[in-house]
This record gives C-alpha cells, structure tokens and sequence, in this order.
C-alpha cells in the first residue's frame, strides 16, 4: 500500500526524527510513502478562526485526494485536526462551498472521502500482525514502556476513532506488544501532556508534563512513548525542566517510530534506550 | 562629458551604498533588543569564521561545492520548479556576459582575449545572445508574476521596476546596436578613424557594400551599385575593416532591430539618433548600479554569500554573534522570489484573514525595512503581530529558500522582540487582557442583570451546529469533575469560571459571563469534559467557537 505522509509542522524544525525513522519504519513494512506539499493541518489556528483551521485541513485532504491516496499522520494533533474537519465539512454544506471556493483559486477541491490514517491506526489495521512481528530482529524483551496517547486523536471519539474502547483504549499497547517490550498500565496516559497551554499559561503546563514524568516512573516505566509531534515536543520540554531543576535524569521520552526502528534494528543510536535496556 | 559625471555620481552612490549596508550587517539588531553582542564582536566573530573554513578541508570542500551547485548552477531551483530556474539562468548568466564580457570589456575581455573587439565574432553574436536570454528570463518573470496566483499576491512595484529596468538596459542596447548598424555617421566616423580609403575613388565602392551587405543606410545620397562596384568594394572591404568587424547580421537581434529602423533611417542618421540611445543605454546602466544596494539587486552581492554561508553551516550557526549578523545579512539577501509564500503550510490563510504579513515573503520585507530605520504605525504592528503568530514556525521557508536564508531564526528572533515590546501571540495577550478584567470586576460585584436569549453570541452559536447543544445542559457537573484544568487546584477563581459554569452561563444569556471567563483560555482542548458530557453538549467545541468570537472582538478578524 502507498500513503501521502503527513508529517506536520513540529517536525520540520524540533523533530525532524519522527518523518526520518518513519520513513525507514514504513519501507521496512513495504508500506510506500509519497511526501506531497501539504500544509499546515489547522490546528494552531483554531482557537483564532475556525474557518480558517478548515481551510487549511480541508486544503490537505483535497491535496490527497488529487493523488488518490490516504493521508498518514504522525501527529495525534493533525490526526484529530484533519479527522474533525472532515467530519465537519461533510455536514455543512455551507462551509463545503466556502471552503472549496477559496481552494479552487489553486485549482483544488474537495468532495470528501480521504482515508485518513494515523501511524497507530494504519500498523494496528493496514498492516498484517506478522509482518511487523517478522519485522522485529532485537525485541525489546524486558523494557517497561509507558504510552502517552494524545488527546485529539483519543477524543472525541465519534470522530477520530482511534481505538473501540476510547475511555479504555488498547492500540498503543498492541503495537508496542509486537515490539516484544512490555507496556505498563500508567495512570495518566490519557491525560493531556499540557503542551497546548505551553505559550498563554506555561505554570500549567509544565505543571501537567512533570506529573507525567512523575507518574510514569513511579509506575515502573522505563520509558514514555509518544505518538503525537506536540507530545514529544512538550516532552522534550519537560525533560529540558527536570535537567534545568537539578534533580536525577529523568525518564526517556521516545517516538514509537523510533522505538520500533530499534526494534527492527534500523536505529542504531537512541538517546534513552541503550539507557532503558 | 555627461557620460563621465553621471558614471562618477553612480559609481560614489553605490559605493556610499555598500558602505553603508556593510556597516548595518555589523550594527542593526533583529529580535530581543538586549542581546549581548557588539558591533567589534560581531566583526571579530565574522573575520575568525572566515578563517576557520580555510582550516577546515570539509568546509573547504563545502564552499567550493556549493558555488558551483548552488550559486553559478543553481541545482537546487532546478529541482524546485524547472521553469523558474530557466528564467533566472537565463537572466543570471546572460547579465553575468554582458557584464563582464561588455560592459568591462576593457578590464575583462581586453585582458582575457588578446584579440577581442567588440564588433567582432564571437562577442558581437555573444552579446545579442546573452541579451536575449535576459529578455526572455524578464518575459518568464513576468508571465510567472502576472499568472501564479500566489505570486501575483505578492508582487509590488519594486519587483516590476527592477524588471522594468533591466528591460530598458537590453532594449536600448538592441536598439543601440541597430541603430549604429544603419548609420551612416557611424559609418564615416569609423572610415575616418580605422580606414585607409580614398574619398573619391574607394569610398563609393565601400559604401556599397556596406549599404547593400552591412544594411548601413545612407540618406540623402546616391549609392552606385553594381557587380563591378561591388567586387571592389569588397577588397577594399576586406583591406580595411574585415579583420576588425564582423558581418553585423551576426548580431542576431540588433540586425533585424535595423532592418525595421531603416525606414526612418533619414530620420536617425540625420540627427544621429544613435547618440541619444546611447545615453539612454548608459544612464540606465548607472542608475542600475547607483540603485544596487538600495533595492533587490544587492542580492547580486549577497545572495552568494548567504547560499555559501547555508552549505557550510547550514542552520546550525554557533557562535550568537554571528547568527546576528547573518540575521540582517540575509534579510537583504532575500530576492522576493515567493517560493517561501508558495510553499508556506498557512499561507492560504490570507484569503481568510486578508492580512499580507502571513506571508514569510512579507514579513522578511517588513522586518528588513523596520530594522534599516522605517518604523510602523501601531495599526501595522498590531497586523503583523496577528500575522508573524499565524507562522507555525514548521521551518519549511528556510528548507525552500533557494537564497539559503536562515528564515526560522528570524521568526524567532522576531518574536522575542514582539514579547519584549508587549506585544505577544494575539491569543497571550487576550488572557492577560481577561485576568486584568477579571481583577477590576471582582471590585466591583453587584447583582446579575439577566440579559434575554437574543443577544449576537447566542446568535452567532446557533448558527453552528455543535455550539446550539449548550441549550441540552443541566448542570451535573460532570464536565468540570472531568476538567484536568480545574482538577489542579480548588482554587477555581483564577479561571474565572468553572466549565459548568460556562455553558451554564450561556443558557441564561450571560454571554459576557461564558466569553470573558479565563478557562475558556486556559483549556487545554483535551476533550474530556465533551467526551463525558451526558446530555451531548459539545463543550470544547463551545469554547473554541467562544474564543474565536473574543479574538474577532478584540482583532476584527
């Protein structure tokens, strides 16, 4: 199968890991990726103007649709931007026309329909169990793995579908399963990871990602795995914090793209892992 | 006489020009105002950045590859969008011959080819070639200008001037060329100088064959011609100014331009029109050079340095002096191409928020033209703001820019000196605006007045689909037992309100109440409380629509 990857904005300059390790990730996998000149998915925009977070989700759905392929994300937050858009879109006729009369000065439309996938949802349901398992050549054996899930791909759930049991979920843990790592049951993995307070109330936020460090390790976890640009980002941030307060390293923050390159032997280098195994 | 003062005059601007840029690359400041560098440490960071590259192999390498990938071929444009990379090929090498090749001829060409002259082959046919590159490089801007609809966005008046002017350069130099074709004064004037012809006996011959082969027009006059004239005239053609001129249909463009001048040859030749193209060719080449550094044509000087500056270090400058510099340095590197507007991941929010300063093209002009010294008024500043806060910060410009600019950085930059000057992303400044509001109001409480149900907020939520479900609400609290917001101290006072609260408000028409409460700021869109909501009150949703109303209320867009 062929995906349009989405890698998001996170990731041009904080993060350039995640499209890099999910690029060698997906090829490993036999799954093709086509990097097309998406745009912003609308997110940041959509507490100014919800038109305008449309306009640019839309935007990216339309660009995918000219390609006749499914959209991949590897940000929770696109993931729910792009899914909560579409569902919109469809249901208001009003905004179809608006939206596709601003995108047909670039010569774009939409009539809705794209495929979209996060990398949790296309490896648990696009992607035979035992070819990621076959894939596996140094399993994980014995790392406690705690998964943060991201809010906007979790809820709400009506819309994103990420996982049956969205006050239950399971998928992040299937996947990292397959990794032969063991995941723990953490206490606040659904919890905001406070990443969208970070510029207008940065108390709460750091406030909101220590408790997650905190919480993780006190759960046995040896490290946190994120799925989601903004997760990690504010990760890394709340990482930088701990470092900056003096107090002991804390726990590795890892992609899953990451975590299962390494899995598959394609990662050589990880900052955390050689530390966690 | 003219030529001299006019070329003096342009040449002391334009060095005044390069001065007085190469100063500011050391002096002006983009971002945070407090930065710990000086002018003689920005230049002593500069000169040992420039040693460290001639010890270090790998860089040396680098530097040497990229002004032969990036700079003299351009790989990277060609990459990009093919027919932009023509155009600017195009008028990149052709200007680069007429430059060197013509315009310096006597400290290039007269050095570099013993045998060089003008009007002789291949320079005269590589002149007309080169123009015609340049011509057809502004043709392609233009058309990419006028159709690209992004790109037609953004163009102003300096990128047609500058095309405008290197049109007028190559046109009067065609037309220069067709017209000392057909004149005859050009013709007598050079028989004077280079000719050894006897008036009476050779000239008639000669002016034959230059009139019927060479197509100089000789008006007012009777030119004999014959096979017998002809073939005379020919050895003395070949005696006398062969081995120094050409066949001017060698010049590929300037001799059709004489052929469509001939007809008003008498007209030309007799008040030696030639002269006064002249001076139109040479002014306009000065008023180019006196209008370099001032315009988009010092990217002629710095884009080079910039594409040099990006392959070795790409955006990984260390020293904080340097990355000063090369802040400014680049901002007066950048061409205005649009590529960055192109390929902007929220560029298509112009269209919505009809503000210019989404764009990243834009915003480099804007930023370069505040810190050269023109300052805004406060309504353009509050619009920039609102604009530079669109920016996602993806980095995507910098990776398109195919001058090499470091145009994250100076986003960044840019921001701190928003924040230092008060004026942060729109939606901070929004929160403070509300905790301060919130202050006064706790002074002064009084009663509620009940407002009815039929007020713009009210309105404007009924017309969206998920807003209208606040009306469902009954008040179990579960939202605000769901909060994590709300769940991190008892101290629910500093949000204004509680989510319950909010939604609450709203059925009872206090919709100042739901839209000035704090927490609809302070929510971190997690989805909980929509999520557990029994009643199916589409509470995040509500608050985003809530804050899209304040932020159209206190930015009118």
């Amino acid at each position: 199968m062929k995906c349009a990857l989405f890698s998001g904005c996170r990731t041009g300059f904080d993060i350039p890991q995640h499209p890099k390790s999910a690029k060698t990730v997906l090829s490993r996998l036999n799954v093709g990726v086509e990097e097309l000149d998406f745009g912003c998915c609308g997110y940041p925009v959509k507490e100014k103007n919800l038109d305008a977070y449309l306009l640019l989700s839309i935007r990216n759905l339309a660009i995918a649709q000219a390609h006749h392929l499914p959209v991949l994300t590897l940000c929770k937050c696109c993931f729910g931007a792009l899914k909560q858009a579409d569902h919109y879109f469809q249901n208001d006729p009003k905004k179809q026309y608006m939206i596709n009369s601003i995108l047909e000065k670039e010569g774009l439309h939409y009539k809705g329909g794209v495929k979209i996938h996060h990398m949790l949802t296309l490896l648990d349901r696009e992607i035979d169990k035992g070819v990621i398992q076959r894939s596996v050549v140094h399993p994980l054996d014995g790392i406690k793995i705690a998964a943060s899930y991201g809010c906007h791909a979790l809820r709400p759930s009506t819309i994103t579908g990420l996982d049956d049991q969205p006050n239950a979920p399971t998928i992040f843990e299937r996947i990292i399963k397959l990794t032969g790592a063991q995941p723990v049951n953490w206490s606040r993995g659904l919890e905001c990871c406070g990443n969208p307070l970070l510029e207008k109330n940065s108390l709460l936020a750091r406030e909101f990602v220590l408790k997650k460090y905190e919480t993780a390790k006190q759960e046995g976890a040896d490290i946190i795995c994120t799925a989601c640009n903004y997760c990690h980002v504010q990760f890394e941030y709340g990482r930088d914090l701990i470092l900056k307060s003096g107090s002991t390293d804390p726990i590795p923050a890892v992609l899953l793209t990451q975590l299962l390159g390494r899995a598959m032997g394609l990662e050589k280098k990880l900052a955390g892992l050689e530390i966690a195994a | 006489m003219l030529y001299n003062w006019s070329f003096f005059i342009a040449a002391a601007v334009f060095l005044f020009g390069i001065i007085y840029r190469t100063i500011g690359f050391f002096r002006l400041t983009i971002g945070p105002e407090g930065l710990e560098v000086t002018t003689a440490g920005r230049i002593k960071s500069f000169l040992f950045g420039l040693l460290s590259i001639l010890v270090s192999p790998v860089r040396i390498f680098n530097f040497f590859k990229t002004a032969i990938v990036d700079v003299v071929l351009q790989l990277p444009l060609k990459r990009q969008d093919p027919l932009k990379w023509v155009m600017h090929i195009c008028i990149f090498w052709g200007f680069a011959e007429l430059f060197f090749i013509h315009a310096l001829d006597a400290y290039v060409s007269d050095v570099i080819f013993s045998e060089y002259l003008p009007t002789l082959n291949p320079f005269m046919f590589l002149r007309n070639l080169a123009g015609v590159m340049v011509i057809v490089g502004l043709a392609i801007a233009v058309y990419r200008r006028r159709t690209l609809f992004r790109l037609k966005q953004i163009s102003r008046h300096p990128d047609y001037l500058a095309i405008a002017l290197l049109a007028v350069i190559m046109i009067s130099g065609f037309g220069l060329e067709g017209a000392k074709i057909i004149s005859s004064g050009v013709f007598n004037d050079m028989v004077e100088e280079y000719g050894a012809v006897d008036e009476d006996e050779e000239l008639p011959a000669l002016k034959a064959v230059w009139q019927e082969e060479y197509n100089v027009s000789f008006p007012g006059e009777t030119i004999e011609v014959s096979p017998e004239i002809l073939e005379e005239g020919g050895i003395i053609n070949e005696d006398n100014c062969i081995s120094c001129h050409a066949n001017p249909k060698w010049a590929v463009v300037s001799y059709p331009v004489s052929l469509a001048m001939k007809p008003f040859a008498g007209f030309l030749n007799g008040n030696r029109l030639d002269s006064l193209i002249l001076v139109i060719h040479y002014l306009s080449c000065f008023f180019l050079l006196a209008y370099l550094p001032f315009s988009k044509f010092l990217h002629i000087l710095t884009t080079p340095i910039s594409l040099v500056i990006s392959g070795i270090a790409g955006q990984e400058l260390k020293s904080g002096e340097n990355k000063a510099t090369r802040r400014v340095f680049d901002l007066s590197a950048c061409t205005q191409c649009g590529t960055c507007t192109s390929h902007c991941a929220v560029g298509p929010l112009y269209d919505i928020f009809n503000n210019r300063w989404v764009f990243p093209s834009e915003r480099v002009t804007q930023i370069r033209e505040s810190a050269w010294g023109r300052s805004m008024d406060a309504e353009s500043k509050d619009a920039f703001n609102q604009g530079s806060f669109i920016c996602t910060l993806c980095n995507k410009c910098s990776q398109v820019c195919p001058a090499g600019l470091d145009l994250q950085d100076i986003w960044l930059a840019a921001r701190e000196r928003m924040k230092e000057k008060f004026l942060p992303d729109p939606v901070v400044q929004i929160r403070e605006r509300l905790k301060e509001n919130h202050a006064k109001k706790t002074e002064s409480e009084g009663p509620l007045v009940l407002k009815s149900g039929k007020e713009s907020v009210i309105k404007a939520l009924r017309r969206s689909f998920q807003a209208t479900t606040f009306s469902q609400c009954y008040t179990c609290l579960t939202c605000t037992n769901s909060c994590p917001v709300t769940g991190v101290t008892s101290d629910i006072g500093q949000f204004g309100a509680a989510p319950h609260q909010v939604i609450h408000a709203l059925v009872l028409g206090q919709t100042d109440l739901a839209k000035d409460a704090a927490i609809v700021w302070d929510c971190l869109t997690c989805y909980k409380c929509q999520e557990n909501c029994p009643q199916g009150v589409k509470i995040t949703d509500i608050f985003y629509q809530l804050k899209n109303m304040v932020y159209h209320q206190e930015f009118g867009i």
